[in-house]
């Protein structure tokens, strides 16, 4: 196998290069490979549990802040509230991934431009071309398809691009578990795009029914963009074949429809909101698709890499 | 090498071909597409004694605030704080006036008796027109209105409206379409469907 070249880092090979899903590595990346990074799996249970935790101590537990808080001081707390998700989630992994950080500059990096897309082309299509507020209402057939078919597939391609067309090709995109961190980062830009834009649009949030919005959008995001940045780790890595990437997509756009047509059917009663149903859905659904990611990598790590 | 296995090899070179991906967003977005524009154009028909009228079918009805509210149907709560609106009306021509002669006259009286009802009322323009062939007066405003779903926080908006008036004998029917001034030209063919499939019998 002499004169090959490592398909991460594109130096030519010395030797016999190692193999690994049809793919050529140098050695060093031939190590990296198998890795299944603790930091990234705890900041993710951290997330899940608390935000869970402290969403539910605010809608419980400061009644007394809700009320006292008005105007501009309301719209302060809102936003910082619509950062939270995010900054907890970097902040954990940060401090759970020191020994071998991923560049700070690139996964922030990736979050905006999360956030960017989400603001910039999401949104604007979703909102104002398809218009789908304003007709998939009438039955949840029509919410799932339009969940599916316009939200969800819009959604998370441009989380799929923020990562494809920026850090995928780079050398710093070299171990298959950084599809989930850099996915997951790009999901959470385009929750938190969404959650400066509810509060911004309603002046505000109530800090209780609020604070379990911004939480259910974060974990659902984190969720969908989770699953693609999952398919992308392994395209990078592997040869999947060519419709690899495209079940990917679909099946996170599928994931994102159903997700969030179960999510506005399980939050209201009648006219009355029931935010904490959604609180408790989202979580689940966040646990139990990181959960699977979790186990799947495990099991796909090459025989004989570490996997913790 | 035949053409099928060079399609192939040419469509398929790359391990992971982005094209598919690209091609996947297309189809799902144009099955989208597609749902929209039936759903958009498809309407429900309302028929009592005295009118019939068409509107959009995903909009829904809603209770009226007077007895003379014929019809009164929305876009979903979803689509904003202000909902787009089609009122119908019907009443005695005595009911807004006992003196006006012309259709221009009713709508300056009718104009009169929605600026006590309204904050910040402002007629825009009023003009003749006509509908399925009737004559008709058309007065376009805007007014200042409380969001439909308002929370303690939300500021009042703009809102614009037309209101249509045709007589027919003793009886002044109004066709009144409303929807947040942001949104209200965009409304330009729905108000232009709904108006048109508008009968007096």
């Amino acid at each position: 196998m002499a004169g090959e070249t490592c398909c991460v880092c594109n130096k030519s090979i010395a030797g016999a290069a190692r193999m690994f899903g049809g793919r050529s590595f140098c050695d060093d990346h031939y190590a990296r490979l198998g890795q299944n990074r603790r930091g990234m799996w705890l900041a993710m249970l951290v997330l899940i549990i608390g935000l869970a935790a402290f969403v539910a101590a605010v809608f419980f537990g400061a009644p007394a802040l809700r009320t006292n808080l008005q105007g501009p001081w309301l719209t302060i707390a809102g936003l910082l509230l619509a950062l939270v998700p995010a900054a907890a989630w970097l902040g954990v992994f940060y401090l759970q991934d020191r020994a071998e950080p991923e560049p700070k500059q690139f996964v922030i990096g990736v979050f905006i431009l999360g956030v960017l897309l989400a603001a910039a082309v999401g949104q604007p299509l979703i909102q104002d071309v398809f218009g789908v507020n304003k007709w998939a209402g009438g039955s949840l057939f029509l919410q799932l398809l339009a969940g599916i078919c316009i939200v969800g597939v819009t959604q998370e391609f441009l989380k799929y691009a923020a990562v494809r067309y920026s850090i995928f090709r780079s050398v710093e995109f070299d171990e298959r578990i950084d599809g989930i961190i850099y996915g997951a980062a790009a999901g959470l830009g385009y929750a938190t795009l969404l959650n400066v834009q509810y509060v911004l649009q309603n002046g505000g949030v109530d800090l209780g029914i609020g604070a379990v919005r911004i939480a259910v959008i974060a974990l659902a995001h984190a969720s969908f963009a989770g699953v693609t940045g999952y398919f992308l780790g392994r395209a990078k890595f592997e040869n999947r074949g060519p419709f690899w990437l495209p079940a990917g997509l679909l099946l996170a756009a599928i994931l994102n429809g159903v997700v969030s047509t179960l999510l506005s059917e399980i939050t209201r009663s009648g006219l009355r909101p029931t935010p904490l149903n959604g609180l408790i859905f989202a979580s689940v659904v966040a646990a139990a698709t990181f959960l699977t990611l979790f186990i799947i990598m495990r099991r796909s790590a090459r025989p004989g890499a570490a996997s913790a | 090498m035949t053409t099928r296995s060079m399609l192939r090899r040419t469509l398929f070179r790359e391990e992971e071909p982005e094209w598919l991906v690209w091609a996947l967003v297309i189809i799902l977005l144009a099955v989208g597409l597609i749902a929209r524009t039936i759903v958009v154009n498809r309407s429900s028909a309302f028929s009592d004694a005295n009118v019939s009228v068409s509107y959009p079918a995903s909009w829904a009805q809603a209770k009226g605030d007077s007895a003379d509210e014929v019809l009164v149907v929305s876009e979903s709560f979803d689509a904003g704080l202000f909902p787009a609106r089609f009122v119908l009306r019907q009443m005695p021509v005595t009911e807004i006036s006992t003196s006006a002669q012309t259709l221009g006259d009713f709508a300056l009286k009718w104009a009169d008796r929605k600026a006590k009802d309204l904050l910040g009322y402002k007629v825009l323009s009023i003009g003749e027109t006509q509908v399925r062939g009737k004559n008709a007066v058309r007065v376009d405003y805007v007014y200042v209105a409380e969001p439909v779903i308002a929370t303690p926080n939300s500021v009042p908006i703009v809102a614009e409206g037309a209101d249509v008036l045709i007589r027919q004998d003793d009886v002044v029917t109004v066709a009144s379409m409303l929807a947040s001034a942001d949104a209200f030209k965009g409304l330009d063919g729905v108000w232009g469907r709904i108006l048109g499939s508008l009968e007096l019998k």
